[in-house]
């Protein structure tokens, strides 16, 4: 008797709990589902503005993370955990989970200031704390790269602020600088002629001219050559304007070093 | 030489008619409203009534009419007026010289470099393919209807304008005054090149295509050394004496432009007038910051 009525009681409390359980779920699963339309829908509202890749990434996460956090608050009230008890709980312990949290949120703030300040964006080639590649994203907490063998790496934010950024892709043109070592005894201004005549093969018209320097002479005599490019253009160029270079000295019967 | 100007009181016409004037030749101009000395002759252009008769036999006909390309935004109102003030007046105005005895020795056009497109650092040629946005495809429909005068057995000649700098109207006088009280600027990044030619240089660009039998077909004209909007606007505040501090942000101009912005003031057109140069025409002005003394002169003289 007793026995059973603890059962009963047993079961009417499962079937409560399991019942607001299943209202819990249900509400995550909407909020997820909100959610990712949310995401969505600030991504396209950005787009549709033109604005940065970078940002219409970062602005769709931050959109999605706010409706989940929100709906998990929701969730534990559903189960009858009292939310205003979490957030008093959670103000208590600030000062704690803000130690706990404070490289996390040192890269988040970090990440908000490469987002504000736009040191590269999403597509940019930078070299960043000893390591380069193409920018994926800024998300959250990391910036994701990928390298050109295509290794995807994840640098947290805090890190990629502090650090010296290099953005070899900020600027729409660049500087191909080439040395170019030949004996002595080859002539001065028939090299020259013949490293300018391959310069020019590369039209610079709207960059600044091409130039060829005589850096050093001794041993061997080394020479500069300055090619301006499109940025998006620089291995293709330089290896024109090497190969250039080799053909027209190898023709002079003149043999680099 | 006898030679006919459609688009003879706007800007570029203007000066092409005193030029041509100036060297001996009797120049005829083509207009809407009804004439008032015998060198005018009446031309409705969407209609094409033209007086035929003193069309027939003319050395030369210049077609430079149409409504400024970047006056305004682009509505739908204004759009319709573009195509029909550039492609449909060419249309009639070959139309009509198809009707003369005699069509003319030469016809020479004023298209635009707006036809290749915003091509961020790539060369344009001469041969470049076409763009895509509505001033690239109106470029190319009204190029199209400009060498169309080919079938008069007239030798034709199309110079594709960019921004043509003059003292008497246009860009010019609009750009200088924001300069002159030192809030002129780039806009955008300043990283678009512009291709930009002075009139001078614009007027001895089509005599120079009048002049040459060997000339024909579509020509590039921009000066020689393709500059950034931003080197363009710093030539300009060195020439006026002024810093150049402000720039206009692109949302700015999207938000107030519209298309016209991305499509022609934050375009970037690496041009090179390649056939222009190689058929022996020698640039007056090549530089910016010389160009702009130069007009300043002009404006403030005049």
């Amino acid at each position: 008797m007793n026995g059973f009525a603890q059962v009963s009681e047993m079961t009417h409390t499962i079937g409560r709990y399991s019942l607001r359980a299943v209202g819990a779920l249900l509400v995550l699963i909407v909020a997820w589902k909100m959610a990712g339309l949310a995401r969505q829908a600030v991504k396209n509202g950005l787009d549709r503005a033109q604005a940065d890749p970078t940002l219409t990434r970062f602005g769709g996460n931050v959109a999605y993370w706010l409706i989940i956090g929100v709906a998990m608050l929701a969730a534990l009230g559903t189960i009858g955990i009292e939310t205003t008890n979490v957030a008093t709980v959670l103000g208590g312990a600030s000062v704690a989970i803000g130690l706990a949290f404070k490289d996390s949120l040192g890269n988040f703030a970090a990440g908000i200031l490469l987002m504000l300040f736009r040191p590269f964006r999403a597509g940019d080639t930078i070299t960043v704390a000893g390591v380069t590649g193409r920018v994926y994203d800024i998300e959250l907490f990391v910036t994701r790269l990928d390298t050109f063998d295509n290794r995807r790496l994840m640098l947290p934010n805090g890190a990629v602020f502090r650090a010296n950024i290099e953005n070899a892709t900020h600027h729409p043109a660049r500087r191909i600088d080439l040395t170019i070592y030949v004996g002595p005894t080859a002539d001065l201004d028939q090299v020259r002629r013949l490293l300018l005549e391959a310069a020019k093969t590369q039209d610079c018209r709207g960059y600044p001219a091409q130039e060829v320097v005589l850096n050093a002479v001794g041993a061997k005599v080394e020479w500069l050559v300055h090619v301006w490019c499109a940025t998006d253009d620089y291995m293709t160029v330089r290896e024109r304007v090497l190969t250039e270079i080799k053909l027209r000295l190898d023709r002079a019967e003149i043999p680099m070093l | 030489m006898r030679i006919a100007i459609a688009g003879g009181s706007g800007m570029i016409g203007t000066a092409l008619a005193q030029a041509l004037t100036a060297r001996g030749d009797e120049v005829l101009l083509l207009t809407r409203r009804p004439p008032r000395t015998p060198s005018e002759v009446r031309w409705d252009p969407i209609k094409g009534t033209l007086d035929l008769a003193k069309l027939n036999g003319l050395d030369a006909v210049f077609h430079v009419a149409g409504a400024p390309i970047a006056d305004r935004p682009w509505t739908r109102s204004r759009r319709k007026i573009l195509v029909e003030s550039r492609v449909d007046t060419a249309k009639a105005l070959v139309q009509s010289l198809a009707k003369v005895d005699r069509p003319p020795k030469v016809f020479l056009g004023a298209g635009h470099l707006g036809r290749f497109g915003s091509r961020g650092e790539d060369l344009i040629d001469d041969e470049s393919p076409p763009g895509t946005g509505f001033l690239a495809e109106l470029a190319v429909a009204w190029e199209d209807a400009l060498l169309g005068a080919q079938t008069l057995g007239s030798r034709t000649a199309v110079l594709r304008m960019g921004i043509v700098l003059a003292a008497t109207g246009g860009a010019f006088p609009l750009i200088v005054k924001p300069f002159r009280v030192g809030i002129g600027g780039w806009l955008g990044d300043g990283r678009q090149f512009i291709p930009w030619m002075t009139i001078r240089d614009t007027v001895g660009a089509f005599l120079h295509l009048l002049d040459r039998p060997d000339c024909h077909g579509a020509y590039n004209a921009s000066v020689p050394e393709p500059v950034r909007n931003k080197e363009w606007s710093r030539a300009f505040g060195r020439a006026l004496h002024r810093p150049v501090l402000a720039h206009a942000p692109k949302w700015a101009l999207r938000g107030a432009l519209g298309e016209l912005a991305d499509d022609f003031f934050l375009a970037s057109m690496r041009v090179v007038p390649r056939r222009l140069l190689e058929s022996g025409y020698r640039f007056t002005d090549v530089e910016p910051e010389a160009a702009v003394e130069w007009l300043v002169k002009e404006l403030d003289g005049s």
